[in-house]
């Protein structure tokens, strides 16, 4: 395994995104970070700015208002970035789907790695996400 | 005390009292809640009467109604004075659909600017005198004339009108 590749897969840092959702996936994700689930064991941590992150955790339903800040907070991701679309809302506009000022899903905006289901989603279902991502990237994507 | 109804019954009998057939229905739904649907020409007046005479000066929300023909809006009052009970009045106009023109109250109830704001975003209905009607919860680049929540505009119908405008 070369080095590169192996340093990604061992530190994996996260930043939140909230696209325009409910709050119920924001709190799942927060309560996935915390040490009773111990997420930093796969080595991630989370950072508070796209620029050091390298997954972008993207809960909510992608409004149309906030369809170009989605887009400028991705391109400031230093590559190779990786998306994970947690939540009905940002899988497919969940709820709010054929509402007049929301996209259906965030793969519409920008491309996705991982989905992960849920309305919202039990903390060992992002985690459960966070590891396909990782067996994404050992695959060699 | 929830079957004591006497405050509500009194409002209703002061606004028939003072503005006559001005006022085209007035019921007492149920205990707290009173339903008034007023002319809309007499708008201005009946809400003076309310805020500075009853003491109804809060407005908890303004929602607007498709009626097909016509268009609604319902102005949610509460009066705060009595600490016991807190009466929510509900006082609905009607406009005509092709000239959706309402008088802005607020300059007898400032809390209603931004409730203003977004029914006009929402249904279209002018609120005149109103000091800034740009959108205010509606997207940007959003096409103008288009009123989401219409019955008139389908979904289909939105989404080719803002690709429109984005091209
Ligand atoms: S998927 Fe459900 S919980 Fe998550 S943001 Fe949407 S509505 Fe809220």
């Amino acid at each position: 395994m070369d080095i590169i590749k192996w340093a990604r897969i061992k530190s994996p840092w996260v930043f939140h995104f909230n696209a325009g959702g409910c709050n119920g996936c924001d709190i799942e994700v927060l309560a996935s970070l915390i040490p009773r689930y111990d997420i930093e064991r796969f080595g991630m941590i989370l950072r508070g700015s796209p620029r050091h992150a390298d997954v972008m955790l993207l809960t909510g339903t992608v409004t149309r208002q906030i369809k170009d800040r989605l887009i400028r907070i991705y391109e400031q991701m230093a590559e190779p970035k990786f998306v994970m679309a947690i939540g009905s809302c940002a899988m497919s506009g969940g709820v709010f789907q054929n509402c007049y000022s929301v996209y259906e899903g965030a793969d519409k905006v920008i491309p996705v790695d991982v989905y992960v289901p849920g309305c919202p989603p039990r903390p060992q279902a992002i985690i459960d996400g966070a590891v396909k991502l990782l067996q994404k990237l050992a695959a060699g994507k | 005390m929830l079957s004591d109804i006497s405050k509500e019954q009194e409002i209703v009998n002061n606004l028939k009292d003072k503005f006559g057939d001005k006022i085209i229905e007035a019921k007492v739904q149920s205990a707290r809640r009173v339903f008034v649907t007023i002319d809309s020409k007499s708008l201005i007046k009946v809400t003076k009467f309310l805020a500075k005479e009853k003491n109804y000066t809060h407005v908890a929300t303004i929602s607007g109604l498709d009626l097909v023909k016509n268009l609604a809006v319902i102005y949610h009052l509460r009066e705060y004075h009595s600490k016991e009970q807190f009466i929510t009045l509900s006082l609905k106009v009607e406009v005509a659909k092709d000239k959706p023109k309402l008088p802005t109250i607020i300059t007898i109830i400032p809390g209603a600017e931004l409730y203003e704001r977004e029914v006009h975003d929402l249904f279209g209905i002018v609120f005149e005198g109103h000091p800034d009607l740009s959108p205010l919860i509606l997207p940007e680049h959003w096409p103008s004339g288009v009123y989401p929540l219409r019955k008139e505009y389908k979904l289909e119908d939105i989404k080719t009108k803002i690709e429109k405008v984005k091209k």
